[in-house]
């Protein structure tokens, strides 16, 4: 057993051990047919879905002509809210092309630089969010409270604090998240490219 | 390349491969229940990445860089989840499945449970070492020199050996 050829023997006696496996490929086949459906479906379901907010937006501002500051406004907020969305879905996702990704240390360098990459871009998206909401109420209000100093002001002034929290709340939130899933997985992946590294003793 | 032809492709490379990869699977993962969970998120990659392949490296470099690739982002998965994946510092043992215990030798279990108490950059080398790579494979596997390689595994050896043989005096 000192030997190590009859350790790889050992290791290479799995072998009856998973005979079952033979029968696996059919399965293995479904497998992937169903994941294939799944990930078509969730598509399909994203895609309809912001194709009917676009629609009913489109729709509500044909039928009942608002203000053109109103449009603008809802707008603004409606790009704002579609952008941080986009940027929230990409952001959870870990490279999906492992098939032609290169090795390991690589992969886990080019994974840990894009989940930083993806959320820095997730808190731009944010600040965009912020901006477009802050913007497009604003604008709402200008259109609503038009020809009254007093009302604008107060109307403002609520609309600022109201948005501020929410910026504040969204923001912990965010980082939150990303401490708690992402933050992790990001270590460990470059904790892995380096442990990959050769060392000082061994050159 | 064809529906047909992938098909043909993807059944050739599980007819060759199915046994080494579920091996592969079952040392990474120290012997646990997930080891088939694993093996079908790595054909799976194997689906979708069998369009890209141009040979630029041989298939089996290609294939188990998928392995090793699909392996991390499993792990991370796992740890996601909050289900205890392998972990990056020494770990107690994993024990087999009792199917898995019944059926394997007892040698097999010494040798599981030392490949178990590895760092992961460690138990994929030792999976890679058993299946019988050189280390210009593990090198383009790992995406390392050939010497770093020969230098890991070298102490990898002595390692497992060390464990083996504590387990048989």
């Amino acid at each position: 057993m000192n030997d190590f050829g009859s350790i790889e023997a050992v290791w290479r006696s799995q072998d009856g051990a998973a005979a079952a496996h033979d029968a696996g490929y059919q399965r293995l086949r479904q497998f992937i047919r169903e994941h294939a459906q799944a990930e078509l479906r969730l598509n399909i379901a994203k895609t309809g879905g912001v194709s009917v907010l676009v629609i009913h937006f489109a729709w509500a501002i044909a039928t009942y002509r608002p203000a053109p500051l109103v449009t603008w406004g809802v707008s603004i907020i409606v790009l704002g809210v579609a952008v941080f969305l986009y940027r929230n879905w990409t952001s959870q996702l870990l490279p999906r092309s492992v098939g032609r990704s290169g090795p390991a240390a690589e992969f886990a360098a080019n994974a840990a630089r894009g989940l930083q990459r993806r959320h820095s871009a997730l808190r731009i998206a944010y600040a965009m969010l912020i901006g477009a909401l802050l913007t497009g109420v604003n604008l709402i209000l200008a259109e609503v409270v038009q020809g009254s100093p007093d009302r604008r002001a107060f109307h403002h002034s609520a609309a600022s604090v109201f948005l501020a929290a929410a910026a504040f709340g969204g923001w912990t939130a965010l980082q939150r998240r990303f401490e708690r899933t992402s933050l992790p997985v990001l270590r460990d992946l470059e904790k892995f490219s380096r442990s990959l590294r050769p060392a000082e003793s061994d050159s | 390349m064809t529906a047909a032809e992938k098909e043909h492709r993807f059944a050739e490379i599980y007819r060759d491969n199915r046994m080494r990869l579920i091996r592969f699977c079952r040392g990474f993962l120290g012997g646990d229940g997930d080891a088939d969970d694993l093996f079908q998120e790595i054909m799976l990659q194997v689906w979708r990445g069998l369009d890209g392949f141009e040979h630029r490296s041989q298939a089996s470099t290609w294939l188990y860089r998928i392995a090793v690739n699909s392996a991390l982002l499993y792990r991370h998965r796992l740890r996601r989840r909050g289900t205890p994946g392998p972990a990056d510092e020494e770990l107690p043992a994993q024990s087999p499945s009792p199917l898995a215990r019944a059926e394997w030798s007892e040698q097999l279990d010494a040798l599981l449970r030392a490949i178990a108490t590895l760092p992961p950059p460690d138990r994929l080398l030792a999976a890679l070492l058993l299946e019988g790579f050189t280390y210009k494979e593990m090198a383009e596997i790992l995406g390392i020199s050939t010497n770093h390689a020969g230098v890991r595994v070298s102490r990898l050896r002595q390692k497992l050996e060390k464990a083996i043989r504590g387990k048989e005096t």
